[in-house]
């Protein structure tokens, strides 16, 4: 979880945490319902800790409980999102087709191989420059595909190296140039 | 338990003992059965380990209590030399059952914990010893990971009245049922 | 003014009120179900599946302790299948993490170690997972090791539901699930732990303990709890 002090929610208009849980309250899964309004808010897409504290605080929902729900869930993220996803597909179908290796390039390209501990499967990691986040999937329901990757929420069947390293390099600069890179 | 060694009574069962990666503890868990020893002395032939004299694993042995996690490879030779010989393969207490003390170094990988103990943690020598020790396996680990184990003795020690009630049961051809009122509160796991 | 109904326990035709738990209904009758996450005076989780029963007619095992006794029920405590399903679960809860009872404070007052005599497990027969985890001693009484902790959730259920604190929580999912102190932060620093150590002796191993013990001296005292959740019970 990312420690240092978010100066996007330094900045949020408090009024807003305030409004979706008004416009939330009574409702089954409202807690659910204001973390996701708050993650979206923020361009980076994720949930600082003062983001989480302040949506507890405004609820009466103990801390612990709403940082457990943001951590059950792969739909919410606790670090900083890059600009771009690639959602790398970890199902068997896709497995036996060889998802790993793609996996395992991606992260040499990207330069996201960790340090002794890589042998887990992190579900989600960003690029220092915050281009590119990599995430895994457990299945997105398009074996006969496989194996999938999904740029930026667009799926993509039978990959391999050289096809996803093109699909990289379409994205990789457009998206640089489009926004600036996050400090 | 009564035992004579007149003409007539089966033949001694041939017994052996291992020490493996552990402290010795369940060895002298065994010994502390005091005088039962007596009485089971003439029951059994102790044909191996480091309370006799032998210097070979041998062949045809009944029983073969062993003692201690298999954690380098000087272990997994020695453990499946002991499957191959023996009719019976027993784990005697927690470090053969569960891998236990041994098993702590398991969450570091070999080469970080011998240059932290042998480099960063010393200031003589400095040097991780290589010669006249056997390699280290990447993770301590219990004998029924390596080979078939025909009954797990659990405790560390197992006590000694446990230790007992188990030699007891294979000398008298069954396996020992440690839910047995006069054993179960002195069984422990883990 | 509750609803009397009949529930047969190992064929033993028991009176029970509607609403009761199996778990309940067969600790009336004196029947004996082993349970981790379970504790009297909380609420249940169901979450250990050591209190797994049969219940006629149905093809799956359920909870004893979340499954509610209905009229004419059929349950089986005890089963070979049963004692199969219990060692299982017992075996897979101490490959997750690293149980090792010969260096622990609870070593001789813990439930998992006497749930593993009772049932007769001997060893494990999963591979053991060696997680390298956290040991949090932030607290100037107590220490959480996650290295014995199972996840039956009393801890967070007696904070919620008897002192009123919800310090704890589960954060993470699956095998990657761990014990929380409000936003993942060391319980030294925690401003809504009051320190009045419930988590600590409901505790059924030795994950939540008191600083000071050496292995085999942590023992818990849960009659302040239980008198505590009695209490609480009988307020209008």
């Amino acid at each position: 979880m990312s420690r240092a002090p978010s100066q996007w929610f330094a900045g949020l208009d408090k009024n807003f945490i305030n409004k979706a849980a008004d416009d939330n309250a009574g409702r089954p899964g409202a807690l659910l319902a204001i973390l996701q309004a708050v993650q979206n808010r923020n361009p980076q897409k994720y949930l600082p800790r003062e983001a989480i504290a302040a949506v507890a605080e405004r609820t009466g929902v103990p801390l612990s409980q709403v940082y457990g729900v943001a951590t059950f869930y792969a739909l919410f993220n606790l670090h900083p999102q890059g600009r771009n996803t690639i959602c790398v597909c970890r199902g068997t179908a896709c497995h036996t087709r060889g998802s790993k290796d793609l996996l395992d390039k991606l992260r040499l390209h990207l330069g996201l191989v960790g340090g002794e501990d890589d042998e887990d499967e992190a579900i989600a990691t960003t690029t220092p420059d915050g281009a590119i986040t990599l995430r895994t999937v457990a299945c997105f329901g398009q074996c006969a595909l496989a194996p999938v990757v999904e740029v930026n929420h667009a799926i993509f069947g039978h990959m391999n190296e050289r096809t996803l390293e093109r699909e990289l390099a379409t994205l990789e600069r457009p998206a640089a140039s489009r926004r600036e890179p996050t400090p | 338990m009564s035992a004579t060694t007149s003409p007539g009574t089966p033949p001694r069962v041939r017994l052996a003992t291992m020490w493996l990666d552990g402290c010795s503890g369940c060895h002298m868990s065994l010994l502390d059965i005091d005088e039962a020893l007596v009485a089971v002395a003439p029951r059994i032939e102790m044909v191996y380990g480091p309370l006799v004299d032998a210097q070979e694993f041998p062949e045809n042995v009944d029983v073969t209590l062993i003692e201690g996690a298999v954690s380098n490879h000087d272990d997994l030779e020695h453990v499946r030399t002991a499957r191959a010989r023996s009719r019976l393969l027993v784990a005697l207490g927690d470090c053969a059952v569960t891998s236990n003390v041994p098993s702590m170094r398991n969450r570091w990988p070999v080469k970080n914990l011998l240059e932290t103990i042998y480099v960063a943690g010393t200031d003589t020598g400095r040097l991780v010893p290589t010669e006249g020790v056997p390699p280290l396996l990447k993770k301590s680990v219990p004998l029924h990971d390596i080979v078939k184990i025909d009954l797990h003795v659990p405790g560390c020690p197992p006590a000694a009245p446990v230790i007992l009630f188990t030699l007891t049961a294979l000398l008298d051809g069954h396996m020992p049922d440690f839910t047995d009122p006069c054993v179960v509160s002195k069984v422990r796991f883990g | 003014m509750s609803q009397k109904i009949s529930v047969r326990i190992d064929g033993q035709l028991c009176t029970a009120e509607a609403g009761q738990t199996i778990y309940q209904v067969a600790q009336a009758a004196g029947r004996h179900i082993p349970a981790l996450c379970h504790m009297e005076g909380l609420s249940s989780a169901g979450s250990c599946r050591l209190c797994l029963v049969q219940v006629e007619g149905l093809g799956r095992l359920l909870p004893a302790c979340t499954t509610p006794a209905r009229d004419g029920m059929a349950v089986t405590t005890q089963s070979e299948t049963l004692a199969h399903n219990r060692r299982m679960a017992l075996e897979l809860l101490f490959s997750e993490r690293n149980h090792i009872c010969a260096v622990c404070v609870s070593n001789g007052h813990c439930e998992l170690q006497a749930l593993a005599c009772e049932l007769g497990v001997t060893s494990v027969r999963f591979p053991y997972n060696y997680p390298r985890l956290p040991v949090d001693a932030s607290h100037p009484r107590f220490v959480l090791d996650h290295n014995r902790c199972v996840l039956c959730t009393r801890c967070v259920r007696v904070c919620d539901e008897i002192e009123g604190a919800h310090v704890w929580d589960i954060a993470g999912r699956g095998i990657a699930s761990m014990l929380v102190c409000e936003l993942d932060r060391p319980w030294g620093e925690a401003e809504s732990c009051t320190g009045c150590g419930k988590c600590v002796q409901v505790c059924p191993t030795g994950a939540l303990v008191e600083k000071g013990r050496a292995v085999e001296e942590m023992t818990k005292r849960r009659g302040p709890v239980l008198h505590l959740a009695e209490r609480k019970e009988a307020r209008p």
